[in-house]
């Protein structure tokens, strides 16, 4: 019973905060077609805004809060500051909540500024920058130290450390997340907005034609996509307690969510989340059995003998078959395994019914 | 009367370069004109931007690397160049054939196509990994997560030293600038290629096999990033992580330049190379000379360069630079021709 209990509070938030981010993508890619191949931007920036921000508002807010030097004494500053929420349950939920806003906001603001330079370009022009922007902002946060203390990283002080056992409290705050941002992305998607969205995904030129300003339109996929994806960083790193800029590298906070997406079947937000179950049990399954894995790599290069490759390390099976599975997708699967549906909108539920009532008459 | 001492010593600063500097920035800019020649030719034939690009690269730095003493004994590794030329041109060659061309004719979109080269970059970049791991914990090199051949290159001069990789892009790039223009301008396969590029339903029809044409091109991209990929590691260094780092490069130098155009790259990696390897140094050299304390600050952020310049690009010159010096020529035509018959 231990063991499913440890199981399900070490799988809820890796799967809430994974199906965040992928439905901030889907949001993105799956309904306005755009590549954004610099998803890891704004992770990163909510990221920061909990590692870098939040502690040190907490210190300039409150007078009686400690003031060591939140990065350059980061060690005794995290402890002290742990300390001071522990004991202010009031003044940290406030700030907890007031960073989440400032995550969102830093989020837009980082989606906006990505897709402004190539607003009126092609696609591919469009993944470049995102690309090389996402690229700019991790290096400026790499090397300028007062942000994180340059490549070492920073030790985060937990708001909610007061409510209980951290695991627990994040279980429900991960869910909660999870749940606000299906229901925010569901109803958004079923708005006119969202069947512009789509329109724009399916002919730009057509769509214009409609009176849709495309580059609005991307402008606000984007800002939009990325607060989302801000606020999965922003609680991720509040679970993890620390904070390192190499931790949001492109593999893992790019690549892996365009798995989860083109996987689960890109247009349906059910289907994202299926996707990133199925990566995680995936994943877990290459740990769990990479002793067999690696006998067997043996026995195939051994042809049949045993050689020594205790040398090879496991994770990279998995990068192997995960770059293997998405071409294998593109290929046989594009639209995902649930595939998108169509929204039923008023007269599209019209329609389905004169059409049934046309099969009666004709059955008749 | 302002002071004017700072921005002398500034400019001084500024304008204080060491000759190897020169030399390194020169070789650079060889490489990086035939690394962005490749990407281009590949991005206009399909019209997809390939991000598995940096995996050819990296092969042709590992097949360098096969030169170690340990290995091949082959150093300074040059006899090995057309290897990594053969095996970058075999990888782009299965690129296309195994992952763009199926997909393309299945339908998948320029985005769907894209990431499926990430998921390509993905896999060869790991394969290097594994070598990497193999050679490091097994044949107990531990240069292999990390090395650098300039020690072991051909000394042409002493002080300051100048070895022979430079001078072989130097000589490289040129050359292959002038076959590239006469192979597109003068021979039957060149001229097909232009058509299949510039109207791929056209060429068809007039006859042009235009996916052998394509597979010739992609086989061409490919071998000069494994050709370029083999020099790098004879004046920088190189770990497992470079290619990826390389990429994005060399997108700059493509996109400086011009995706339109083959010629684009080179304009594309004089200003690619000049922002990486002199701009820091001599911004740093201007700080300094100011007094700034924290002025060495300056060359963590050099690789930072080429991304900056790929955002300007895209968002104010979007067609690059290539055009616009054609464009600039045409008009020159015009005023000689003017002149000449009134």
């Amino acid at each position: 019973m231990a063991d499913i209990l440890s199981l399900i509070i070490d799988t809820i938030p890796f799967i809430a905060i994974f199906s965040v981010i992928s439905l901030s993508l889907n949001i993105e890619y799956g309904y306005a077609g755009l590549p954004n191949f610099g998803k890891v931007l704004p992770v990163l920036g909510g990221a920061i805004v909990a590692g870098s921000l939040v502690p040190r508002m907490m210190q300039a807010v409150y007078s009686d809060a400690p003031k060591t030097d939140f990065i350059f004494n980061n060690g005794p500053a995290s402890i002290e500051i742990q300390a001071y929420m522990n004991s202010h349950p009031f003044e940290s939920s406030l700030m907890m909540i007031l960073g989440l806003a400032i995550a969102i906001a830093v989020g837009a603001s980082l989606g906006f500024i990505a897709v402004a330079p190539s607003l009126k370009l092609r696609e591919d022009y469009l993944a470049i920058t995102l690309i090389a922007i996402a690229e700019i902002f991790r290096a400026i946060n790499r090397n300028y130290e007062p942000i994180l203390q340059g490549t070492r990283g920073v030790s985060v002080p937990d708001p909610l450390g007061w409510l209980g056992p951290k695991s627990w409290v994040y279980l429900y705050v991960s869910s909660a997340l999870l749940i606000a941002s299906i229901l925010f992305t569901s109803y958004m998607l079923k708005t006119p907005f969202g069947r512009a969205l789509r329109a724009m995904r399916e002919n730009e030129l057509a769509a214009q034609s409609l009176g849709i300003d495309i580059r609005a339109l991307r402008l606000k996929s984007l800002a939009i996509g990325s607060a989302l994806a801000a606020t999965a960083g922003y609680i991720d790193t509040m679970y993890s307690g620390g904070l390192t800029v190499d931790k949001y590298d492109r593999y893992i906070y790019t690549f892996i969510p365009w798995l989860m997406v083109l996987m689960g079947g890109a247009g349906n937000n059910l289907g994202v989340i299926l996707g990133v179950s199925i990566y995680w049990i995936a994943s877990r399954a290459i740990n769990f059995y990479k002793d067999q894995i690696l006998s067997g790599i043996a026995w195939i290069a051994g042809i049949g003998g045993s050689i020594d490759i205790s040398w090879f390390d496991v994770t990279r099976i998995e990068r192997l078959a995960f770059a293997v599975v998405i071409i294998l997708i593109l290929y046989l699967r594009p639209q995902g395994i649930l595939p998108e549906k169509p929204i039923e909108t008023p007269g599209y539920r019209y329609i389905e019914s004169m059409a049934k009532r046309e099969e009666d008459r004709n059955k008749g | 009367m302002p002071d004017l001492g700072g921005l002398v010593s500034c400019t001084s600063g500024f304008l204080n370069i060491p000759l190897q500097q020169i030399v390194g920035f020169l070789f650079y800019m060889a490489i990086l004109s035939l690394m962005g020649l490749g990407l281009t030719l590949a991005y206009q034939t399909t019209r997809v931007p390939n991000f598995a690009y940096g995996f050819y690269i990296g092969i042709g730095m590992y097949v360098s690397f096969l030169g170690h003493s340990k290995i091949l004994g082959i150093m300074p590794p040059y006899p090995l160049m057309p290897l990594g030329f053969l095996l970058g041109g075999i990888a782009s060659l299965a690129t296309y054939l195994l992952v763009i061309k199926p997909l393309s004719s299945r339908g998948a979109s320029i985005v769907q196509l894209m990431i499926a080269t990430i998921a390509v970059d993905l896999f060869g970049s790991t394969l290097l990994y594994i070598l990497s791991d193999y050679y490091y914990y097994v044949q107990k090199i531990y240069t292999a997560k990390g090395f650098l051949f300039r020690s072991e290159d051909v000394v042409l001069i002493s002080n300051p030293q100048i070895t022979a990789a430079p001078i072989i892009a130097l000589v490289l790039m040129p050359s292959l600038v002038i076959l590239l223009y006469l192979f597109i301008n003068r021979t039957k396969i060149g001229i097909a290629m232009r058509a299949s590029i510039e109207s791929p339903g056209l060429a068809e029809i007039m006859g042009i096999p235009t996916n052998r044409i394509y597979i010739l091109s992609w086989f061409l991209s490919g071998g000069l990033g494994g050709l370029a990929g083999a020099l790098y590691p004879m004046w920088f260094y190189v770990d497992p992580n470079t290619p990826a780092r390389i990429l994005i490069t060399v997108f700059a130098v493509s996109i400086a330049g011009g995706l339109s155009s083959i010629y684009g790259p080179f304009p594309g990696s004089l200003l690619v190379s000049y922002a990486e390897s002199i701009l820091p140094s001599q911004i740093y050299g201007c700080l300094y000379s100011v007094g700034y304390p924290y002025s060495s600050e300056i060359f963590k952020y050099g690789y930072v360069f080429p991304m900056i310049l790929i955002v300007l690009f895209i968002a104010f010159a979007p067609t690059g630079i290539a055009p616009a010096i054609s464009r600039a020529a045409y008009r020159l035509s015009l005023i000689i021709r003017v002149k000449r018959y009134g």
